[in-house]
């Protein structure tokens, strides 16, 4: 094929990439436990975050979080049993990102953990996420920990809340996420580091629909309590809004726009929509920024773990930091800094949204469509805003990191293979 | 001599870059106009590799 003709399949292929992303139209449609609704899963497979990584090269706080997990199912009687259940492949551990799910941190996806169900409207394509555990914080789905508080809470989960959520909303034909998250990024969130705006715009459309619903008053008091309990409970829709227009763009021939970015611990990795669901990895980058105590020990600050940069995927985080100056203020940064980061964005991208605006940038659209070609013809890593983790999965503060030069070098040379260039 | 004569009338300036010499102009009421530059970075990319990046484009660009 001549280099016209390919050139042309590339720009086609990433218009087509751009335009699903600028239409995409995410709803929060429902709750559910994960093999209930996630296409696959099962009894017996347990999820993890960033890309597939064998067991014996995993790090301990990923195969502590599949323990726990195990210990969570029931599938064991003890920890040790857990771990060799896991290790031998008796239970099934692989990465969230091929199930459709988005796995942050730590943490870990389970088949009876209820799970958030967003749809992207346009396409009918869904993404998961599991929300956030209330007074347990991250918990489980989100630093792979466990005890007696989160057992109980995932169960109540299951069998009263996430039901009576999924009611509502089914009751409401589900929430549109579009218009909450475009006020939302006006009004400083950038999503992945911050989404206070989202959250209070959501939380008054929920709890209307609460009040208004047929559900018991106990169970409403409840839901209410874990929202207010719940600083950050639309953290995890943003997520799965990603992951919903993403995986609507996974397998587009000649498309050379990234569509995953995430962390093991260990490895990190992107996939290529052109490439479909190959992983190219190298070492996870290490996190810059403010801790929240003093009395840290550097090596206990594992690499990047975490599939929340889905949202950079798309254009949110660290790509739209220009949209959050309090993101960059608890990054010892300035609002120039932010715009400056957004900037790089702009030139390793291939669209514009024509619809999440950054009010700092004169309202330019938030940056989509991270083309490989860009990242290696700049020298621009993506910058990825996030949470460190230390290896016994507590939170150590949060902070910024590049998504590895490698992964886009070694996705360059697949793509030449693949398409015979 | 006409480069003498612009250190007599007021400046006009455009600044690429640095952002140190635009605050220091405009606090001498200099007008300025800033772009945002900065030098492109180093990459070193394998020849394979830019073969690939090559033949991805047009041929009309190269």
């Amino acid at each position: 094929m001549s280099n016209v003709n390919i050139a042309k399949k590339i720009q086609e292929a990433n218009q087509l990439v751009i335009d699903r992303i600028s239409q995409a139209d995410p709803y929060w449609v429902g709750m559910a436990a994960a093999k209930d609704c996630i296409p696959d899963m099962k009894d017996g497979v347990i999820l993890h975050s960033g890309p597939e990584i064998p067991w014996e090269e995993m790090c301990e706080t990923q195969k502590q979080g599949g323990v726990n997990g195990v210990m969570y199912e029931g599938y064991a009687k003890t920890e040790e049993e857990a771990r060799k259940m896991l290790e031998s492949g008796e239970i099934e551990f692989h990465a969230g990102n091929d199930y459709h799910i988005v796995v942050p941190g730590s943490g870990i996806a389970t088949p009876s953990m209820v799970v958030n169900i967003v749809e992207d409207r346009n396409t009918g394509v869904r993404g998961f996420c599991a929300p956030f555990e209330g007074p347990n914080r991250g918990g489980l789905a989100g630093w792979g920990v466990y005890n007696q508080a989160i057992h109980d809470h995932l169960n109540n989960m299951h069998d009263n809340l996430g039901p009576a959520f999924d009611r509502v909303l089914r009751d409401a034909d589900g929430i549109g996420l579009k218009r909450i998250i475009t006020r939302g990024v006006e009004m400083g969130d950038e999503l992945h580091s911050r989404q206070d705006a989202c959250g209070l715009i959501l939380a008054n459309d929920l709890m209307k629909l609460l009040y208004d619903s047929k559900l018991e008053k106990s169970i409403k008091d409840q839901c209410v309590e874990l929202l207010y309990g719940t600083v950050r409970f639309f953290h995890p829709l943003g997520m799965a809004a990603a992951m919903s227009v993403l995986e609507g763009i996974r397998n587009i021939p000649y498309s050379t726009v990234v569509t995953a970015m995430m962390g093991n611990g260990v490895t990190y990795g992107i996939k290529i929509a052109g490439l479909g669901n190959q992983w190219f990895t190298a070492p996870a980058p290490m996190l810059e920024g403010s801790y929240v105590t003093a009395d840290i020990d550097l090596n206990d600050v594992l690499p990047w773990i975490g599939d929340s940069c889905m949202l950079e995927s798309i254009g949110f985080g660290g790509s739209a930091a220009a949209a959050a100056p309090a993101v960059m203020r608890a990054q010892n940064l300035t609002m120039a800094d932010g715009i400056a980061r957004t900037q790089d964005t702009q030139l390793i991208t291939l669209g514009e949204h024509p619809v999440y605006r950054i009010p700092s940038m004169d309202y330019a659209g938030l940056a989509i469509g991270i083309d490989f070609q860009k990242v290696l013809k700049t020298g621009i890593e993506p910058v990825i805003h996030g949470g460190m983790i230390s290896r016994s999965g507590k939170r150590l503060g949060a902070g910024v990191a590049h998504v590895p030069m490698a992964c886009f070098e070694k996705a360059c040379l697949a793509f030449g293979d693949q398409y015979g260039l | 001599m006409k480069a003498k004569a612009i250190l007599h009338q007021p400046l006009q300036v455009v600044n690429i870059g640095l952002s140190l010499l635009e605050e220091a102009l405009k606090q001498q009421d200099v007008d300025t106009i800033n772009i945002s530059w900065r030098p492109p970075r180093q990459i070193n990319l394998s020849p394979r590799i830019l073969e690939i990046l090559s033949k991805m484009e047009p041929e009309e660009r190269q």
